[in-house]
């Protein structure tokens, strides 16, 4: 006669225990018999599906720079598309090239194995020493693909010049790619071309989504990073005509916004935007500042962060009584460290930011200035 | 010192008008700037009187070379913006500009070779510095937002002073010893002037380039057949631009609850708020902080 079965809402198995540590009905998520509500459950329910490569036959090359110990986005985005084409091979590694030094966990970003060449000769713009390192490795290694983000940083430089010295296929400024074609823009974005993989490819950014839903092993591999000098005495003819080689920060002043580092920025919770300036100076960061101030005049068009103004990338973001509207925060969204100094703490900038101070603006100005006014009197 | 900036012709990204490529625009506008600079040196030192003829002269030539169709009416605009001659090779159409334009380079030796990060028409793959400065044989600075001469500071000989761009307002200075291959970042200014006068004046020269070739030019072969052919576009299917992207990604076999359920377990949390405590307590942690981020620099 009952030929439905009835779920017992109220029976002890029903439902499991969410990330959050709540009890959640959803169907078919039962626990089973006699299981109990623990906290063992909870992360066994975060476990990330691990990838190990134990003996890899075959490899897909990754190469960046790192910057402050971290990768851009862009980074990140070439991981995903290295991980995506070495799984689709068997015993496939994706061997992950890093100039200069790096603090993060390779192990949630795709890599199997990392290669990490910090030595002298590769830091600055000393292309040739990081190219005869690539060829060394290519040369072990034989890779399927060489890929490469277009940053700023040279990774597109060093592609090309392999490209052209190793006389290998090369696909720049792609812009999409699948297991087996990859599509890029040619006559001024009029036309495109398609084309099987190549040995190099340059990715622009938005080629994947970087979301990492797994875990690989990120195997360090020491022996390979052991590049042997160059042996042959014959340098080649254009190696040695630079004769210095410097580096410089442009002052907080001559710095576009979009491109500063530091940036402290006002809300309307500032009331004395000269003190703001007299702070921006003494800590050397860029000025910016919300809608609202720009609008009102306290501050000029070009210091407007956010959709309608300037989109910025820095490592340090100070915003000072900006309670982070969401035009604001489309702004900062690839700032890497973000602090919120507001009175208000359910604001969204606060949800937003790494570091928030629960005070108000002006009394945690005028402290800033106190502090460094005796830091400098200490040191000198 | 003899400078040659190659040019190209872009297509209008609106319109697909031909137009006078921006990027190589940005580098005659460098070039002019450092001419102008030039110029300005030279005449000082001839109002000092200082006329010996010891003296090496700061004469700059600039020489442009664009490889295409000689008889292309767009061509005639680049004059405009202060070049008095341009020379065009006679390239068929989709025949690699390389060989000729190396050969170019080699006949005229400049000491300087500038050209835009990559041509907006076309290929537009970026890879033609490359293979010409792999080809003569110069050392390439990528990305370069300002160029100089100066005096050497070494040796007697004059000096290139360039600045290649990076991000987060950093700079990376080079004073290198000519010959120098350099490309211009598509962040430095982009004014050159554009005078009608001048469009009249200047010309346009067709030149061989195959003409008492130097021998000595190595063009490495890009063999068709095995699969390295760098930048001919034969072996791509060209279509009508499609601006629709795709991103790349693995397909989950997991449910969209899991996958909620992990985002939203993702992004809980926020950062460290400091509610407690002294405002000067919390202006020492910010302190703490931007000196933990080295990104703190003392007042000069």
């Amino acid at each position: 006669m009952n030929s439905i079965p009835r779920i017992d809402p109220h029976a002890a198995n029903r439902g499991f225990l969410a990330a959050s540590g709540r009890k959640r009905i959803a169907r078919g998520r039962d626990l089973a018999e006699g299981e109990a509500f623990t906290a063992s459950q909870q992360s066994a329910q975060h476990q990330l599906p691990q990838i190990v490569i134990k003996d890899p036959k075959e490899f897909v090359l990754v190469c960046l720079h790192s910057r402050e110990g971290t990768l851009s986005n862009l980074d990140r985005e070439v991981l995903y598309v290295g991980r995506v084409l070495a799984g689709r091979r068997t015993d496939c590694a994706l061997t992950v090239i890093v100039f200069g030094d790096l603090e993060i966990d390779m192990r949630q970003h795709g890599a199997d194995r990392v290669i990490i060449l910090k030595d002298d000769r590769y830091t600055g713009y000393n292309q040739e020493e990081k190219l005869s390192a690539l060829e060394h490795l290519i040369d072990k290694l034989k890779p399927q693909n060489i890929l490469f983000g277009e940053s700023a940083e040279g990774d597109g430089d060093l592609a090309r010049r392999l490209a052209v010295r190793q006389n290998m296929s090369i696909a720049p400024g792609v812009i999409e790619l699948d297991d087996n074609k990859v599509r890029r823009f040619c006559d001024g974005g009029w036309q495109q071309g398609t084309h099987e993989l190549t040995d190099i490819l340059i990715l622009n950014s938005g080629t994947a989504e970087a979301d990492f839903d797994f875990e690989t092993q990120a195997l360090m591999e020491n022996k390979l990073a052991q590049i042997p000098t160059k042996a042959s005495t014959k340098e080649p003819a254009n190696a040695s005509k630079v004769l210095q080689e410097m580096m410089r920060s442009l002052s907080a002043n001559e710095v576009p916004l979009e491109e500063a580092n530091f940036i402290l920025s006002g809300g309307n919770g500032v009331k004395d935007f000269d003190k703001l300036l007299r702070l921006a100076k003494a800590i050397g960061a860029s000025v910016g500042g919300s809608r609202v101030v720009v609008d009102d005049g306290k501050l000029p068009r070009e210091c407007q962060v956010g959709a309608t103004g300037k989109t910025v990338v820095a490592s340090v973001y100070i915003a000072v009584g900006i309670s982070g509207a969401v035009q604001h925060l489309q702004g900062i969204k690839d700032c890497r460290y973000v602090v919120a100094v507001n009175l208000d703490e359910s604001c969204d900038m606060v949800k937003r930011a790494d570091l928030s101070l629960i005070c108000d603006a002006e009394e945690w100005m005028d402290s800033m200035l106190e502090l460094l006014g005796e830091e400098s009197r200490k040191s000198a | 010192m003899k400078a040659i900036i190659l040019l190209s012709l872009a297509r209008h990204p609106l319109s697909g008008k031909i137009i006078c490529s921006p990027n190589d625009l940005r580098a005659l506008s460098m070039m002019s700037s450092m001419m102008g600079s030039t110029v300005d040196a030279e005449l000082k030192e001839s109002s000092d009187g200082a006329s010996n003829g010891a003296s090496n002269g700061a004469s700059f030539e600039l020489k442009a070379v664009h490889a295409g169709d000689p008889n292309e009416s767009v061509m005639n605009e680049y004059l405009g913006y202060g070049l008095p001659a341009v020379d065009v090779i006679k390239t068929k159409k989709n025949e690699d500009p390389c060989p000729k334009l190396a050969k170019y380079l080699q006949q005229e030796k400049p000491q300087l070779v500038v050209a835009g990060m990559q041509a907006l028409g076309g290929w537009g793959s970026g890879l033609v510095p490359y293979i010409l400065a792999e080809q003569i044989n110069y050392p390439l600075i990528s990305g370069t937002i300002s160029v100089a001469l100066q005096d050497g500071q070494y040796n007697n000989d004059e000096q290139l002073l360039c600045s290649q761009y990076l991000p987060k307002g950093r700079r990376r200075d080079f004073i290198v010893a000519p010959p120098l291959f350099i490309t211009v970042h598509l962040r430095a200014p982009n004014k050159p002037q554009f005078v009608w006068a001048q469009q009249q004046q200047g010309e346009i020269q067709k030149v061989a380039a195959n003409a008492n070739a130097n021998n000595n030019v190595k063009y490495k072969k890009y063999n068709k057949s095995d699969k390295s052919s760098i930048q001919l576009t034969d072996n791509w299917d060209l279509a009508p631009a499609d601006k629709k992207r795709s991103r790349l990604s693995i397909r989950s076999n997991r449910s969209g609850f899991e996958r909620m359920q992990r985002a939203v377990s993702l992004s809980g949390g926020g950062g460290n708020i400091v509610k407690d405590g002294s405002v000067l307590e919390k202006a020492q942690i910010t302190y703490n902080m931007i000196k933990q981020n080295d990104v703190y620099s003392e007042k000069k």
